[in-house]
This record gives C-alpha cells, structure tokens and sequence, in this order.
C-alpha cells in the first residue's frame, strides 16, 4: 500500500552520501541543476565554510538564502522579522558549519531544521496565540502546501509533497501542516483539532512516517 | 524505551515540542540509537515540505549585514568545546549531525551567544574612518590562516574574546556584556609581556552590544593582552588590576586555567581554500634568505641605501602574504564599506 517512487528530492535531502534518487525531469541548466551536482555543491561549500572561508559563504548565501527567507517568512509572515531570523540562521550556520558532519545528513536539510527551529521558537516568542489565530486561519492550513510555485524545481518537490500529503488521512494531514507551516506546538494542534493530545502526537509520527516512504526519505 | 518515548518523534522532527518536551526528549534521543534514525529521517522529511515552499529572495542589504557580520564572528572549533548553553536550534542539529550527540545535547557555543545575544555590533554601527580601517584589519584578521580565539569570562560580568594571528603580528578584543563605564573611565587595552606593559589603545563599551577593537601595535606570541579600567584619555601604564587578561600564554598562568585556546584556522581542508594559498607563516623576526635582492642592494651600495630599496624591504617584511589576503578579502570589505557608507 506504500509505493516508494523514485524522489526527485533537490538538495539530496535524506540521501547519504550525496547520491540523489533517478531524476524524473531533465532539469535546464542554471536554474535548476541536477540534486547531485546541488547537493555536492552545498555540501563542498559547507566544508569550505567551516574551514573560514568566507567567499565559500557568500557563495552558500546565494544558493540557499531565498529558500531560507521563503519557509522563514512562511511561518512568521511579518517581513522584517522574518529578515532577522533569515539573518541569525545564517550567522549559526557560519559558526557552527565547522561540527557539521555530512555523514549524517544532507546540507540542505540540515540548513532547513535550523532555519525551521529558528522560525518556530521566534513564531512563539513573538505572537500570542490570539495573533497568530488571526494571522492564519486553521482552514488555510489543510492545502496550504498546495500553493503555486515559481520555479520548476519547487514546484516539482511542491507537487511530489502534495501528492504525498494526499495519502494521509485528514487528521494527519491537518497536524502535520499545522505543525511544520504553523509552527503550532503539539497541545496547540490538540486545541485547534479539538482532540486529545495523545492523538495528535500519534497522528504526527504517522502521518510522518507515511510522507517519509511515500516521498522515498531513507538514512 | 515505552511506546509513549518513540510516539514523539513526529513531534520532534516538527518542532512541535515545548522547550522542556524538547529537553527532556533530547536525553532520550542521545541513549537511542533506533530512535536517533527514525528522528534522523523524519527530520529530513519535514526538510522535504520546506523544499516544497515557494522560495523568495531577501533584500540584498541583509546579506551586505551578514558578510560584515561574519568577518568578525568566531567559529566554533570542529571539536565538542565545554561551554554553557547551546542554542536550541544547535542542540537539534547536535542530536544528529555533531560528532557526539550524547555529550553534544548539553553543549554550546559562547561564541553564538556573543553575536547573536549580542544583537547588534556597536562598532560596526560607527561610521568612522577610523571604524572602517578597524572594520578591515578585523576582517583581515579573522582570514589569517593561523587566527585564533581565545574566550574567558571577565570579572564583574560578561565575557572577553581574543582573536589573534602572529603572522599577521595583530590581535582584537571582543567585549560582550561587559558594563558600561562613566564619563571620566575609559577601558584601556594592553600588550604584556616580560618587560611590562605596552598601551594598545582604549575602548568604550555599550553593554547592549558585543564590542570590539583592534589592537595598536604588534602581536607577538609571547603577548598576553589585559584590559584595565582606567581614566578617561587612558594612562601610559596600568593603574588598576586587568579586569581580564587573555592571550596564548595566559595558560601558562596559574589564574587564568579557565582560558581555552581555540584553534580555529588548523583543519585540512579536502579543498584548498584561497586562506590555504599563503604560505606558512615564516617567524616574524626570521633574517632574510640571502638570495632577496632587495635585501641585497643595501649592502653592495655601501650603506647608501635607494628608495626603491626601501620599499622593497618594508613589503618583504610580509612577504607573498598582502596581494592574496587582500584579494580573498575584497568582497567582505567592500560588504563593510557597504555597511558604513553614510
């Protein structure tokens, strides 16, 4: 009942060892590269970053600064904050590139679980709750990784999620995307849900489970 | 390991956990193994639906910001470093990525707490000539292949950083959280060695902010650097006991065991970097290779030494070392002159 497709999985996110899964799309140059070669790259200036070279930085700034700025504003909405937590992200990734070990992972991701840590942790700091119900309603959140895209490779990941995200059940789909595009706490997406925390800590780890063989993430 | 443990996986992956959850859950990740993969792999699921979120580019000035911002920012050593508190969003990436996840969930980084609790860098805020010639021999600094930091905590609060290169034959001190002085004191720094003390400049200090300066004078190996509280115009010697004192011999001295060198610049990189171009520092006082002709013509002329000469011996005095620094250094400057432009 889980068919695991080949990923196209820009980034090489969840593959060791920089091997990317079989590319769907001939990808054009520039734009969009190959995740091997994209991934190489990150994970090569990574390591020249952690050495202090800082033109490898600017470089690595470049590559990934607009996707950090987008799932950053994404949760945070306000513009300037979402500048300032862009801007710390960037300087914990400057001083701590030099422990990263890409044996255990990817660079994109581990880029991507600071930034998201970084947003969620300023999302509860700065927002009461009542704020942040006005800012996104709950409803928008059961397609909101449904949202058009402007590159072709987001939107290839963003269709490969999507068609993921429609496996799960709508519980599952709704607190996951609560969760991650909320930056909603666990006993919040109970509240919002209305249903026993219990469930939803469950329903998390499913529904994840669930994306991480439908979207083919493996260690 | 109960049912109840691994059902908070999804959670953690999702940054759904309160802090304390997130503790608590942490110290069960660094015993587990099997749960340390499914994290592990969960982690890069949620990093897939942040792939799937449309990207939008930051204005450029917050990358001028950054670039001023890293040349004077220290960078963790490679190695797990005893420190207070890490960052919550370190201590994730800890959990799975750093060497030692089981000692690495409570470890840190002074050094992130220094600019980010810091927030905003007064010095760079400054708009000085003076700020912009500091704001390029820091940046020079902190490129030198052999720069090093030292950090210790300074008596009466807040915490003191060391950042220095005997090739370079230059140091700065980073003063974070140390508190202001009145109108008529002023922090001066010092070199000191066996022969005493060597003003090197003074400082003032806004407690809201991570604080620097660039030494006067020369670094050598055998400098350590003190800070005195002294009055206002600063002294010619120290009238009062250093409030810190930092630097590679420091060590070596009985009261200063809590000072930890860092080495920062000495990881082989698989791929040279530009830092890796410059050859080895050769000592700072080593005689000339004989075969130097600008070295040479002195001699032969009998003492009448020519202006071209000259210039010769002062640029050898580092040689090979300017023109490819400077070049590898171009984009931050030109980053900070950017930041200081009126």
């Amino acid at each position: 009942m889980t068919s695991v497709q080949a990923p196209v999985n820009p980034f090489g996110v969840g593959v060791r060892g920089m091997r990317a899964g079989a590319m769907l799309v001939p990808m054009p140059e520039e734009d969009v590269q190959p995740a091997d070669t994209v991934a190489a790259r990150l994970q090569l200036l990574l390591e020249r970053v952690a050495s202090g070279d800082q033109q490898a930085f600017s470089a690595l700034y470049d590559a990934v600064a607009p996707r950090i700025f987008g799932l950053v504003k994404r949760l945070l909405v306000d513009h300037a904050q979402s500048e300032e937590v862009t801007q710390e992200v960037f300087l914990e990734i400057w001083q701590t590139a030099p422990r990263f070990d890409a044996n255990r992972g990817a660079a994109m991701s581990w880029i991507l679980t600071m930034a998201h840590r970084r947003a969620v942790d300023r999302v509860r700091a700065a927002q009461s709750s009542r704020d942040r119900d006005t800012r996104v309603g709950i409803r928008d959140y059961a397609h909101e990784y449904d949202t058009v895209s402007e590159t072709i490779e987001i939107r290839i990941e963003n269709e490969r999620v999507q068609q993921a995200m429609e496996r799960l059940t709508d519980l599952q789909r709704q607190a996951v995307s609560l969760a991650y595009y909320g930056g909603y706490s666990h006993s919040e997406v109970a509240q919002l849900l209305s249903i026993p925390i219990g469930t939803v800590k469950t329903r998390l780890r499913d529904g994840m489970i669930r994306l991480r063989d439908e979207l083919g993430v493996t260690q | 390991m109960s049912e109840r443990d691994d059902d908070l996986t999804g959670a953690y992956a999702l940054d759904a956990l309160t802090p304390e959850e997130r503790s608590a859950f942490e110290r069960r990740l660094a015993a587990s193994e099997s749960l340390r993969t499914e994290v592990g792999e969960l982690t890069d699921t949620a990093a897939r639906l942040g792939l799937a979120v449309p990207a939008e580019a930051p204005p450029a000035s917050l990358k001028a910001g950054l670039m001023a911002q890293i040349a004077q920012t220290p960078q963790l050593p490679a190695q797990e470093a005893p420190s207070p508190a890490a960052t919550p969003a370190e201590a994730k990436a800890q959990a799975r990525w750093f060497r030692r996840p089981a000692v690495a969930l409570a470890a840190a980084a002074a050094a992130v707490a220094l600019v980010i609790g810091g927030g905003v860098l007064a010095n760079i805020t400054a708009r000085s000539g003076v700020q912009q010639e500091q704001a390029d021999q820091l940046a020079a600094l902190n490129a030198a292949a052999d720069v090093q930091h030292i950090s210790t905590g300074v008596e009466g609060g807040g915490n003191a950083t060391l950042v220095y290169s005997v090739q370079l034959a230059t140091s700065a001190v980073i003063l974070d959280g140390v508190a202001e002085l009145p109108a008529d004191r002023t922090y001066e720094l010092w070199y000191i060695d066996d022969a005493g003390a060597r003003p090197a400049g003074l400082m003032d200090v806004d407690a809201t902010a991570s604080n620097w300066r660039v030494l006067d004078g020369e670094f050598s190996a055998d400098d350590v650097v003190g800070v005195t509280v002294e009055p206002a115009g600063g002294s010619e010697q120290p009238t009062t006991d250093p409030i810190v004192v930092l630097g590679p011999e420091a060590s070596a001295l009985p009261a200063l065991e809590q000072a930890e060198v860092v080495q920062v610049a000495e990881s082989p990189a698989p791929v040279p970097t530009p830092t890796e171009i410059v050859p080895p520092p050769a000592a700072p006082k080593a005689p000339e290779p004989p075969a130097q002709p600008g070295s040479q013509i002195p001699a032969e002329a009998g003492g009448v030494v020519s202006a071209q000469a000259q210039v010769h011996e002062v640029t050898e005095e580092v040689p090979e070392l300017t023109d490819p620094v400077e070049s590898l250094l171009r984009p931050i400057t030109d980053a900070v002159r950017d930041l200081l432009r009126p």
